[in-house]
């Protein structure tokens, strides 16, 4: 469905993108992650031919894209970052006009701008401007007037930020009916629970390039980390933190603030095993906490650094 | 069509604010229309109550009366020396006239002056004089002549007051005809609905990630331009169509057979053009409502007061004149005087009001160019 190969683009002196490549197949939900700034938005924004670029190349259902590629626009619906969408118009004249930037028929439109409306749990705001709706509700409404064309491939930049969890689940939810629909999904965000959630590949991005790409058990088994143990202790020695760390699969430990941090490889009992060296050495401890790795820990391994830094 | 009918749905969104300023141009036009004197100019001379004791109530007197009532208004008073301070002290007359016994004998055929009382200092008292100098300057001719008492009083009421006739140079009587005044605040309607309409729209379409949704939409970027540009049109000749509508409704007849409706819609017409490219400009330029309001109270009130719309450019000083020649307004109403004092357009005239209407052309087209080159500055920012 996509394929973008050694792509650059500077803003001045700034790379946004360094030599990015990306593969996307028909059918995928697939996730662009990364901190503010990793480059996501400027990769979408070449993706559309909104952004010239200096070089490499993007090819979009086996076309190149261009500014003036409207057979292949014809079939990307956008939701952008920021809500798009007019303040002067309704919220169902909102949606028939972007869905009339596509479709020409008048009937069919009819259908697709209901559908979109029911889509999006928008049925009782119809009349309504965008001023008197909650930030949760405008993006609904950003999204209704993105996918009401029914689009083959569907580009969701950052659709929940500031929304409220109700209006986040309804948004993921609808991201994945549209998938089950048909459309290919590209989804990007800062936000790795959600990426987790939804999508079927997924891209890390940091300094513009594309650092590590596949599904999320792949890019889990790709990091040391298999489980990472936390134990509220109130006193611990060093010798009693080096026996921890000789404990079979243990490869860090850390112990701040009365917090034992253990992680180890993937591997069984590593809890048990914990919790045995600290019953033997009689040392008392509160609250344990036991977490599987996530997407955070990939980019902390791989970068260095928190994906919310 | 989707940009066009996008532009013409926010239009009809303003369409209250279009009705209100409709509303105060109307009125403006009414108001001034009234104030500048309508469809005619009449001079009359100056009427002074004047008292008259009247002790003679011969003939010769009675003529005088009537010579004096022509232009004043006669009040006869009793002779009794309260009475007359009273009406004088309320300025119920201004000048008594005592007309004496043997009028004829005393003062026509002889020397005696007639004796008068006026209020000190007003200029109403030599003008009725003057007047009454006049009268017994004729009469005696008259009494030289030998005419007698009654001959006098009938040759004195034969004369005729001098007739004033108006030149006729704009085939109106010398006055300004009621439309013309319509005509002259026209430019503030098309400055304000205009640019408070274009603005709106403009304004929604580049709000925030709008111009990018726009970009990457299936209609071609100069598609886009080419519906807006024609929905900006039918906007504009809308309105101008109404306003040519209204002034052919209100005025009727007087404006049809006027032989200048051509001229006048052409003028209008052009003005349109010129409003237009400029509405398009700020639209292309300002980014929040209040902006908008500022700019366009600055120009359109701005323009219309140095360029002659609200202020007859006579008044204006010659510095004003001069820098109101670099806004099309000033053109505009340029054309709309030669129209206005004017009743046949030919010659030099004809030139002169070809020329005014071309510089307005030129204006919109300068205005169109500086939009394009706006325009074409933020598609290249944002790539």
């Amino acid at each position: 469905m996509i394929r973008i190969e050694n792509l650059v683009k500077r803003y001045g002196d700034i790379l946004a993108l360094d030599h990015f490549n990306l593969e996307v197949k028909e059918g995928e939900i697939f996730g662009l992650l990364g901190p503010n700034g990793s480059g996501k938005t400027t990769a979408i924004n070449c993706m559309l031919a909104l952004l010239k670029y200096d070089r490499g190349s993007i090819q979009i259902m086996g076309q190149d894209m261009a500014p003036d590629n409207y057979e292949v626009k014809r079939q990307i619906g956008i939701v952008m970052q920021d809500v798009a969408v007019f303040e002067e118009l309704s919220v169902h004249d909102n949606i028939d006009y972007f869905c009339s930037l596509y479709v020409k028929d008048k009937n069919r439109r009819k259908e697709l701008v209901e559908e979109a409306i029911r889509f999006v749990g928008l049925e009782d705001y119809r009349k309504i401007y965008p001023k008197k709706l909650s930030g949760g509700l405008l993006r609904r409404l950003n999204i209704a007037c993105g996918i009401a064309h029914k689009p083959r491939l569907i580009i969701l930049d950052e659709p929940t930020v500031a929304v409220d969890p109700q209006s986040r689940n309804k948004i993921l939810e609808g991201i994945c009916e549209l998938n089950r629909q048909g459309s290919t999904i590209i989804y990007t965000s800062h936000y790795m629970e959600e990426v987790e959630q939804i999508c079927t590949r997924i891209a890390i991005m940091d300094h513009g390039r594309s650092i590590a790409v596949g599904t999320k058990e792949e890019l889990k088994s790709m990091i040391k980390t298999g489980e990472t143990v936390t134990i509220e202790a109130v006193i611990l020695g060093a010798d009693d933190l080096a026996d921890i760390r000789n404990l079979p699969h243990v490869f860090d430990v850390k112990y701040e603030d009365q917090r034992l941090v253990v992680r180890c490889t993937g591997a069984k009992h590593n809890l048990i095993h914990i919790l045995g060296c600290l019953q033997e050495k009689d040392i008392p401890f509160g609250r344990v906490f036991s977490e599987l790795p996530t997407l955070n820990d990939v980019f902390l391994e791989i970068t260095g650094k928190q994906l919310r830094d | 069509m989707a940009v066009f009918k996008a532009y013409m749905r926010i239009a009809k969104k303003n369409m209250w604010m279009i009705l209100m300023y409709l509303c105060i141009f109307l009125g403006v036009t009414v108001m001034f229309q009234r104030f500048a004197g309508g469809d005619t100019v009449q001079y009359a001379a100056q009427s002074v109550p004047v008292g008259i004791i009247d002790e003679d109530r011969g003939e010769a007197a009675e003529s005088l009366i009537r010579y004096i009532g022509r232009t004043n208004e006669i009040v006869y008073l009793e002779d009794d020396r309260e009475t007359l301070q009273e009406n004088l002290f309320y300025r119920n007359v201004e000048y008594i006239v005592r007309i004496p016994r043997d009028f004829m004998e005393k003062c026509i055929l002889g020397d005696k002056k007639l004796k008068v009382t006026t209020v000190p200092g007003t200029y109403s008292g030599s003008y009725v004089e003057q007047q009454i100098s006049n009268f017994i300057n004729f009469a005696r001719c008259y009494a030289a002549a030998g005419f007698t008492e009654h001959e006098l009083g009938e040759a004195m009421a034969a004369r005729e007051t001098a007739k004033v006739e108006m030149l006729d140079v704009n085939g109106n009587g010398g006055s300004y005809p009621a439309y013309a005044f319509y005509y002259r605040y026209l430019p503030y309607l098309f400055l304000c609905v205009l640019c408070y309409v274009m603005g709106y729209i403009l304004m929604g379409f580049r709000r925030g990630s709008l111009p990018d949704r726009m970009a990457a939409s299936a209609v071609p970027a100069r598609r886009q331009s080419m519906e807006g540009l024609m929905a900006a049109g039918v906007i504009a000749i809308a309105l101008w169509g109404f306003c040519s509508l209204i002034s052919i409704v209100f005025y009727n007849g007087n404006f049809l057979d006027s032989g200048k409706v051509t001229w006048y819609l052409l003028n209008s017409f052009v003005m349109l053009l010129s409003a237009l490219a400029l509405s398009y400009l700020i639209g292309s330029l300002v980014k929040t409502p209040n902006a908008l309001n500022g700019i366009v109270n600055i120009l359109s009130l701005g323009m219309c007061f140095a360029c002659g719309v609200f202020v007859e450019m006579d008044l204006l000083s010659s510095g004003v004149r001069k820098a109101a020649q670099f806004l099309p307004v000033y053109w505009y109403e340029t054309a709309n005087e030669i129209l206005m004092d004017y009743g046949e357009i030919s010659g030099d005239i004809r030139n002169r009001l070809v020329g005014a209407i071309g510089i307005q052309l030129v204006f919109a087209a300068a205005f169109l160019c500086v939009t394009l080159a706006v325009a074409k500055r933020s598609r290249k920012s944002r790539l």
